[in-house]
């Protein structure tokens, strides 16, 4: 996290990532923070990892998101251009906004 | 031109076609924030048809949207990066932008300036482009 303060207590927000799966190969990536250049890289190796095991399906929690610029969405499409069924769960307002306004909702599905 | 998966990143594209005799805009959209229409004092949106980014599917398809460009007003187009805050979604920052926009007259630079003055106080996040076209 850029420290663009100068303060030397600068404490970056919080940011969580956690991952779950099922004997069926359903995979649950859950979110918390917020996504963009400072901890994109974090986001990747999981997902990353997670593609690496060929999921059936693959869900982001997102309801915990507060931010994701584009490079958010970027993870998001790899994702969703690899695996055959992917949602976005419980998407909180800002991440909703986001996949909608850039045209992306028919592409990443959001539940509810 | 470009595939996320190659390149790992996408692109969004606004395209424009003016007729000038008929003072219309036609839009087509690739996943880019909508153009605002400025015009005596008020501005709005244009509901153009939006699609997914460039460089995500190759089965889109673009609808397009024609706009009435009244002598002397001001079309505004510019990237996430004027308008995207922590905190907020986006509907929050496109309406100061509409609002900043609707109150800011003058020449087209001066009304770039303060546009980008008020929606960037210390500088953006993200970088930031602004295209704004009068029509006179």
């Amino acid at each position: 996290v850029r420290d663009d303060t100068g303060d030397a207590d600068f404490v970056p927000p919080p940011f969580e990532i956690s991952e779950t799966h099922d004997d069926a190969g359903a995979f649950v990536v859950t979110v918390v923070g917020e996504i963009d250049l400072s901890t994109i890289a974090e986001l990747e190796q999981v997902v990353d990892l997670v593609l690496a095991a060929a999921p059936a399906a693959l869900d982001f929690d997102l309801g915990g998101v507060r931010f994701m610029d584009s490079s958010g969405l970027a993870v998001l499409l790899t994702a969703a251009a690899s695996v055959s069924v992917l949602r976005v769960v419980d998407p909180s307002p800002v991440v909703r906004r986001v996949i909608e306004l850039s045209g992306l909702d028919s592409i990443l599905r959001m539940t509810p | 031109v470009l595939d996320l998966r190659r390149e790992k990143h996408f692109a969004t594209v606004l395209c424009g076609l003016a007729d000038v005799t008929r003072r219309e805009i036609t839009f087509a959209n690739a996943g880019h924030l909508p153009p605002l229409v400025i015009d005596g004092g008020s501005a709005t949106f244009v509901e153009t048809a939006v699609g997914p980014p460039i460089g995500v599917t190759r089965s889109a398809a673009y609808g397009s949207v024609t706009v009435a460009m009244p002598p002397g007003s001001t079309l505004l187009l510019y990237t996430d990066g004027l308008v995207e805050r922590r905190n907020e979604t986006l509907d929050d920052g496109l309406e100061r932008l509409r609002t900043t926009a609707a109150t800011a007259d003058g020449p087209l630079e001066t009304m770039l300036s303060r546009v980008l003055t008020e929606l960037t106080p210390g500088g953006a996040d993200d970088d930031t482009a602004m295209l704004g076209l009068r029509w006179s």
